[in-house]
C-alpha cells in the first residue's frame, strides 16, 4: 500500500466517511457539501468552493493541482448560479478539469456536491 | 501494451464488462446487485461482498478504500444504507462517501456502488 491516509471524519445522517483521503501523489475530496443548507445556489456553491480551498491549502496544494472536479448538481436549474460562482474562482488562464451532472442528492435541500481529486508529486520541488 | 489487471468479468447478462480494474496503485470496482430480486439491504450486501472479493483478488481490500460513490435510485433507501455502511466500513477511519440519486438501468437495480482502493504498485 502507498500509505493511505484519510482525515475530516464526519458522518452523514449516521454514515460514517472521511472528507479527505491521501494516497502516493493523489489527494481525494470526497462528498464536500455546503455547511449552510438555508442558502440559494449560489451560497452553497461558494461554501463548498471555500471549503475546497482550505483543504487542499491544508494538504499544501493549490487550485492548480486538481486532476478532476466532479459537480453533483440537484437540478440543472442551478446551472447558471453554479457558474457565476465557478468563474469567480477559477485561474481564467488555467481552469480545472470538470463534470458536472444533476441528480436528486440525499437531501432535498442540498444543492450540490463535490469530488475533487488533486495531484503533485511530492518530491517535485 | 496495457497494464490494467482486470478481474469480474461479466457474461452472462447485460454488457460484457469487467467489474474491477488495477493499474499502478490504484484499484476500482464497480456493479449493481448480482440478483436483483433481494431487497435494498441484500442488494447492498451482495455488492459490498463482491467489491471485497475482486479487491482481494487485486491484492487490495477494504482497509484500503479511498471512497465509495453510491448512485441510489430511491434517495428514501439512504437511511437503510447507513447502519450496512458503518458495518462495512468498521471502527478504523472511514473511507469517502458521496451518495447521489441517479436513474438504474433496470427498475429493479436499487444502487450502483464504485469504489477506488489502494494497492501495491505493481
Amino acid at each position: 500500500m502507498t500509505q493511505l491516509t484519510r482525515s475530516h471524519a464526519e458522518t452523514m445522517d449516521g454514515a460514517k466517511r472521511s472528507l479527505v483521503a491521501k494516497t502516493g501523489n493523489w489527494t481525494h475530496f470526497i462528498g464536500l457539501q455546503p455547511r449552510n443548507l438555508a442558502g440559494d445556489i449560489k451560497e452553497q456553491a461558494a461554501d463548498v468552493i471555500q471549503q475546497l480551498d482550505m483543504l487542499l491549502a491544508e494538504s499544501g496544494l493549490a487550485q492548480s493541482d486538481l486532476f478532476t472536479v466532479t459537480i453533483w448538481l440537484k437540478d440543472m436549474r442551478y446551472f447558471s448560479g453554479l457558474n457565476a460562482v465557478w468563474n469567480g474562482w477559477v485561474d481564467p488562464a488555467a481552469p480545472p478539469a470538470r463534470t458536472c451532472v444533476s441528480g436528486e442528492l440525499y437531501r432535498p435541500d442540498l444543492l450540490l456536491e463535490i469530488v475533487a481529486v488533486a495531484y503533485a508529486e511530492k518530491d517535485a520541488a | 501494451m496495457s497494464q490494467i489487471v482486470k478481474t469480474g468479468r461479466i457474461d452472462s447478462w447485460g454488457p460484457k464488462i469487467f467489474l474491477g480494474s488495477a493499474a499502478g496503485d490504484i484499484a476500482s470496482v464497480c456493479l449493481t446487485a448480482p440478483d436483483k430480486s433481494e431487497d435494498f439491504a441484500g442488494q447492498t450486501r451482495a455488492i459490498l461482498a463482491v467489491i471485497d472479493d475482486l479487491l482481494g483478488q487485486m491484492d487490495s481490500g477494504n482497509r484500503g478504500l479511498i471512497y465509495a460513490q453510491v448512485w441510489l435510485a430511491d434517495m428514501g433507501d439512504w437511511p437503510r444504507f447507513v447502519p450496512i455502511w458503518n458495518a462495512w466500513v468498521g471502527d478504523a477511519y472511514a473511507p469517502g462517501l458521496s451518495v447521489v440519486e441517479m436513474a438504474a438501468s433496470r427498475r429493479d437495480s436499487l444502487l450502483e456502488i464504485r469504489v477506488w482502493a489502494d494497492r501495491p504498485a505493481a
